[in-house]
């Protein structure tokens, strides 16, 4: 292990009364022994279709930031090894991810790397881009390289396939989730919005992300598509939790047709009849969400009464939490 | 987004710009409104290989489809022919000519359809001769309305929600397509469709008409009675003096269709303050320098455009609608649940 302050390398600045101050430019390459990524998870999608860029198709997503859970990834190099060894074993994805980040740090080598994680698998909310961000991050921290959000972003799609758009937390973008990129950036902060989530299979076995093939769009589909880009861009530009609600609630009809999620007409109705601007849902699990907006008078009894139909038609209880916009919690 | 320098006049010409003429009124000002249509129509077709470089399309027109097909034929190489009347204007003529369109003209009306049905027969000859051709058939083809999410795109993106879509009807393309796109989003979004007297579309006994570029002597299979929430009956003088009022009150330089649509959304938007209305302008002026921009020609057909006509009268069945302005609840019924009413006699 070499320190930082053996290193040669001095740069000296001038300033403007002539004094002289040496500055260590210190190699961060082997800084810390223990590298650290941490990633968030998702609650499913705002906007997932089809779009067309200078002529191209892409398939892209715009997700909803869940940080209530997350997944934290310690990587430790071992010279020694050639391979990367995990913990949990069953994290191949991560462990794929950790071996392709040390290969474009210029690795040889393999080393340790371990995941805690307490995103639920297999139900939408990006449990396995978690883990591979996070550990996309220890890894790429271990070895002294600060990588770009759309590095990581590409990172992770060469390792898992299909990536969400996790990466990039509280910013909205449209990111291309089988190609890496981002289709778009919103600029701005998500609108304020409520959502109230729940698993609309409680019991059954979820969903394994790339075992079931990419939903086949018509024409019309993208070209709705394209419409619900452009609302996002003005439901970002006005803060409009109810243009936001319209972007995902069309959105989630559209793809509903393509992976259906149980009791959707209801939850469509149940939207109208609480007073809610919108229903998201994750395109790769059961989860889905009803969005409120906040300044929406009288939202406790509307929550309360989404949490009894929610009940009524699932037999499972919700959770919700809060995107965007000055949250409680925080000082003004 | 970053712009970017377009690669073809139809791409860069084929969206509406989006102007805000009043507090709740908002219009979607095209330089040529069916570049949209045309275009979807004809990338549907060589998608599916209906058509390549070389094809022959037939369409009859007297229209400005005619000129956005001449347009998209001119850049893909298709070779166009194009059947039209009497009534097309000299200078949608000489510009598709100039494209490389073969424009035929009939001369006689036919006995049923008029000048439409005489246009009909031409090109069905035409076509037996030329056995390999495409026909883009805008009437029918259901690639015409689902051309117009764009617009809604545009539309969207700039105000958000809106609440009224107004705009003339003639192959009923623009007005269907567009307001099914949007009711994807907002589905309370009313239709105001406007209709000029003498065409069937709703209802009215085919005849004569002086107002063109809306309305129709035969019914379009892209029609759609039952989007419509409000229709409306424009006379030639009452959409001149709109068109004129456009253009002095706003410089906003556009043909006689959207002097017709725009008459229409400043009533509603007055009647409704607290509501977005979108109103859609089809085309330029241009072809109108002689004609509706013209006093002395207005005086010598007996048109005057000082007086704005400021409300329509209501009727109850579109055999009630007298111009020079009438409108009419269509609740989004058929055309035959509509002319079930019993007529009230005024």
């Amino acid at each position: 292990m070499t320190s930082p302050i053996a290193t040669p390398n001095t740069t000296a600045v001038g300033l403007a009364d002539s004094t002289w101050l040496t500055i260590k430019k210190p190699d961060l390459r082997d800084w810390k022994a223990v590298g650290h990524g941490v990633c968030s998870a998702h609650h499913g999608e705002i906007l997932q279709g089809m779009f067309e860029v200078n002529g191209k198709l892409h398939r892209a997503l715009i997700s909803v930031p869940f940080g209530h859970l997350i997944s934290e990834a310690r990587f430790e190099c071992d010279e020694n090894l050639k391979t990367v060894v995990v913990e949990p074993r069953n994290c191949v994805k991560a462990q794929a991810a950790a071996e392709l980040t040390l290969r474009k740090c210029g690795r040889k080598h393999g080393g340790y790397l371990t995941l805690s994680s307490n995103v639920p698998a297999r139900i939408g909310l990006g449990s396995s881009t978690a883990d591979v961000v996070a550990t996309i991050e220890a890894t790429a921290d271990r070895c002294g390289v600060d990588l770009s959000t759309e590095e990581v972003a590409e990172f992770a799609v060469a390792a898992e396939i299909a990536s969400d758009g996790s990466m990039f937390g509280n910013r909205a973008v449209l990111f291309a989730q089988r190609d890496g990129f981002v289709l778009e950036y919103f600029g701005g902060q998500y609108p304020h919005l409520y959502i109230v989530g729940f698993n609309t299979d409680p019991n059954g076995w979820g969903v394994d992300t790339l075992a079931f093939p990419p939903a086949t769009y018509t024409v019309k589909e993208i070209k709705s598509f394209q419409m619900l880009r452009a609302l996002m861009r003005r439901a970002i530009e006005d803060r409009s939790a109810a243009l936001l609600g319209r972007v995902a609630s069309c959105s989630a009809r559209i793809n509903n047709d393509h992976l259906k999620k149980k009791h959707f007409e209801e939850l469509e109705r149940l939207v109208e009849a609480v007073g809610a601007v919108g229903i998201q849902v994750a395109h790769s699990g059961p989860i889905a969400g009803i969005i409120f907006d906040p300044a929406t008078a009288e939202l406790g009894e509307r929550v309360f009464e989404t949490n009894a139909r929610v009940a009524e038609l699932y037999g499972t209880q919700t959770w919700c939490f809060e995107v965007g916009g000055r949250r409680r919690g925080l000082s003004k | 987004m970053i712009r970017q320098a377009y690669t073809t006049v139809s791409d860069a010409f084929e969206l509406p710009r989006i102007l805000r003429l009043g507090e709740n009124l908002y219009a979607a000002s095209f330089f040529l409104m069916k570049l949209l249509p045309a275009k979807f129509i004809l990338d549907r077709a060589r998608d599916h290989s209906l058509i390549g470089p070389g094809s022959t399309i037939i369409e009859t027109t007297s229209g400005t489809f005619g000129l956005a097909l001449a347009i998209l034929c001119a850049e893909a190489g298709y070779k166009l022919i194009v059947v039209s009347d009497p009534a097309v204007d000299t200078p949608l003529k000489t510009r598709m000519e100039d494209l490389g369109t073969r424009v035929e003209i009939v001369r006689e009306p036919a006995a049923v359809g008029g000048f439409q049905g005489a246009r009909l027969e031409r090109m069905k000859q035409l076509q037996s001769e030329n056995p390999d051709h495409f026909w883009p058939s805008q009437y029918d083809n259901p690639h015409n309305p689902d051309a117009y999410a764009p617009l809604v795109e545009i539309v969207v993106e700039c105000i958000g929600r809106f609440d009224f879509l107004v705009g003339t009807v003639g192959s009923g393309g623009s007005m269907c397509g567009t307001s099914n796109y949007a009711r994807t989003i907002f589905p309370e979004i009313k239709a105001v469709g406007v209709d000029t007297f003498g065409s069937v579309l709703f209802g009215q006994p085919d005849q004569k008409r002086l107002l063109r570029g809306l309305g129709n002597s035969l019914m379009p299979k892209n029609l759609d009675h039952t989007i419509f929430d409000e229709v409306h009956w424009v006379s030639a003088q009452a959409a001149f003096t709109a068109t004129r009022l456009l253009h002095r009150s706003y410089a906003l330089f556009a043909g006689a269709t959207s002097g017709a649509a725009f008459m229409v959304a400043r009533w509603i938007a007055a009647q409704n303050p607290d509501k977005a209305v979108v109103c859609l302008l089809p085309d330029e002026g241009y072809r109108y320098i002689e004609t509706v921009y013209s006093d002395e020609w207005l005086d010598q057909n007996g048109f005057s455009t000082r007086h704005m006509i400021e409300s329509p009268t209501n009727v109850e069945h579109p055999f009630a609608a007298r111009p020079e302005w009438a409108r009419l609840d269509w609740n989004r019924r058929t055309l035959s649940e509509v002319l079930a009413v019993q007529e009230v006699t005024m």
